[in-house]
C-alpha cells in the first residue's frame, strides 16, 4: 500500500490525524496555487484553503483514484474554491481598489504577467528557466489544460507538453527526483 | 503508446497538474496502475512539484498549520453540528419514515403470511366442513332411511295380520347353532317380508345367507342378506305372496336360483 493509499483509506474513514498529515503535507503548495489564483494574498489564500479543505474532508469518497491522483484531486479542489472566491462580490470589491486588470472576471485575465502582489510566487518560479516559468504558472498555478495553455502563452500545443516537462525535469533535478 | 513513450511525451506532467481531458487521466491513472514505472515517475513529478509550490520563503511553520487546521476542524465540527441540528428532525424524521416503512413491511409481510396461514387455515377448515358435510349428509340419509324402515317395520308389524317369524337352527346343520336365530315378519295380505333380527355366524365374504319361502314344497328366492359381527344387513325388505315355510341356505355370493340343500341351516314352519 502506497502512503497515498493508506492516507486514502484512513481519510475515507473520517481519521483526523490522517486529514492533519494530509494538510501538513500539502497545505504549502496549496497555497501557493491559491496565491496566484486570487493575486498573493496571503492571508486570504489560508482562508480559501480552511474552506478547500473542509471541502475535501466531506467529499473525500467522490475521490476517485482511477481519474487522478489525491494530490492532483484535492489540488483542483483548491483551484476551484479560489477561482470561486474571486468571483465573489466581496473580492472583486475588494479588488478594484488593487489592480482591475488582474480581476479574473475579464476573459483570460488570469493574467500571467507580473504584478507587484505576485512578488512572493515570482520569487518561487523564479528557481525556474525563464520559459518554463510561464508554462508551470499557466498549467499547475491556474490549472489551464495544455490547448489553453498553447493559446494563453501563444505556443504550439506540444511546445506546452515539452516545456512542462522539461521544466518538471528541472524541477525534479533540484530537488533530487530523478 | 509504450511506458518510455509514455513517460516522455510530457502527459505525466499534465496528469499531474490535474488538466488532461477525463478520458485521458483515466488511461494515465491506467497506465500507472499497471506499469509501476510509470506510477513511480508519477510520484517523482508530484514531489518535485510539490517542493518546488513549497518554497521556504513563504512556508507556513507547523504551528502555524496546526492553527490552520484548528480553523479547519472548527469549521468541520460547526458545519457537522449545524447539519446534525438541521438534519436531526430531518434525520428524526426519516428515522421514523424507516422504522414506519420497516414496520409496515413487516406488518404487510406478517399480514400476508397471517392471511395465507389464515387462507391455508381456512381451507384446511372449508375441507374438514365439507367432509364434515359430506358425512352429515350420509348420515341424515342414513338416518332417514333407517326411520323409513323403522317406520315401516312399525307399520308392518303393527298390521294385525303380520305373523312374526322365527327361525331356528336345522338340528344337526354344521353352520349355525342352537342360539341361533332369525326374527322376520311377514303379512300375507301385504306380501311384506322383514327382517328384523338375527343371531348368525358370520360367513367368509364370499358367502351370503338367502331366505327362501317353500311353497307347495318349491323353494321361491326371498333375497340375500348380510349378518356379520351380530349385525344384519338392515332395510332387508321382499314381498313374498304365499309361503308355507320359510328356510336359510348359505349360498356364494349372490345367491344361488336354488337352495343348496346341504348347507340349509335354520327353518321355522308357518
Amino acid at each position: 500500500m502506497t502512503f497515498q493509499q493508506e492516507l486514502m483509506s484512513r481519510l475515507k474513514a473520517r481519521d483526523e490525524q490522517a486529514f492533519a498529515t494530509l494538510y501538513r503535507n500539502y497545505s504549502n503548495a496549496f497555497i501557493s496555487i491559491i496565491k496566484q489564483i486570487i493575486r498573493d494574498d496571503t492571508e486570504l489564500a489560508k482562508d480559501i484553503l480552511q474552506d478547500a479543505m473542509v471541502k475535501i474532508w466531506y467529499n473525500i469518497d467522490s475521490y476517485d483514484a482511477t481519474k487522478g491522483t489525491l494530490f492532483t484531486w484535492m489540488m483542483n479542489i483548491c483551484r476551484n474554491v479560489a477561482i470561486d472566491r474571486t468571483r465573489s462580490k466581496d473580492f472583486k470589491n475588494q479588488s478594484k481598489n488593487q489592480s482591475l486588470d488582474a480581476s479574473p472576471e475579464s476573459g483570460n485575465t488570469r493574467s500571467v504577467q507580473p504584478t507587484p502582489e505576485l512578488i512572493g510566487v515570482r520569487k518561487m518560479l523564479e528557481v525556474l528557466e525563464p520559459n518554463h516559468r510561464e508554462v508551470v504558472d499557466v498549467v499547475y498555478m491556474l490549472g489551464y489544460s495544455h490547448a489553453e495553455a498553447a493559446e494563453i502563452l501563444n505556443i504550439p500545443v506540444g511546445t506546452v507538453k515539452t516545456r512542462l516537462r522539461n521544466a518538471i525535469i528541472e524541477l525534479r533535478k533540484r530537488y533530487q527526483y530523478l | 503508446m509504450n511506458v518510455q513513450e509514455l513517460i516522455s511525451s510530457g502527459k505525466l506532467e499534465l496528469y499531474v497538474a490535474g488538466t488532461l481531458s477525463d478520458r485521458e487521466m483515466g488511461d494515465v491513472a491506467a497506465s500507472a496502475q499497471e506499469y509501476p514505472e510509470i506510477a513511480v515517475e508519477i510520484e517523482k513529478i508530484e514531489r518535485a512539484m510539490l517542493d518546488f509550490l513549497s518554497p521556504i520563503e513563504f512556508n507556513m511553520t507547523d504551528r502555524e498549520k496546526d492553527g490552520q487546521l484548528g480553523h479547519i476542524f472548527g469549521k468541520i465540527h460547526e458545519t457537522d453540528s449545524s447539519r446534525q441540528g438541521k438534519v436531526a428532525p430531518m434525520k428524526r424524521f426519516s428515522r421514523l419514515a424507516v422504522a414506519a416503512v420497516v414496520a409496515l413491511l413487516i406488518a404487510t409481510a406478517g399480514t400476508s403470511i397471517w392471511l395465507s396461514m389464515r387462507d391455508a387455515n381456512l381451507s384446511d377448515e372449508i375441507t374438514a366442513l365439507r367432509a364434515d358435510e359430506q358425512q352429515m349428509k350420509l348420515d341424515k340419509g342414513r338416518m332417514e332411511d333407517h326411520y323409513h324402515w323403522m317406520q315401516e317395520q312399525a307399520t308392518v308389524m303393527r298390521n294385525i295380520l303380520t305373523r312374526r317369524v322365527e327361525l331356528t337352527a336345522m338340528p344337526g346343520n354344521k353352520i349355525t347353532a342352537q342360539d341361533s336365530y332369525i326374527l322376520l315378519y311377514w303379512n300375507p295380505n301385504t306380501r311384506k317380508l322383514m327382517l328384523a333380527d338375527a343371531h348368525l355366524p358370520n360367513l367368509s365374504p364370499d358367502q351370503q345367507y338367502q331366505l327362501w319361502a317353500l311353497y307347495d314344497g318349491k323353494p321361491v328366492d326371498a333375497g340375500v342378506f348380510d349378518y356379520k359381527n351380530n349385525t344384519l344387513g338392515f332395510g332387508f325388505q321382499k314381498d313374498v305372496s304365499n309361503a308355507q315355510m320359510f328356510a336359510v341356505t348359505v349360498e356364494p355370493k349372490g345367491g344361488s336360483a336354488s337352495p343348496t340343500m346341504s348347507n340349509l341351516c335354520m327353518m321355522a314352519k308357518l
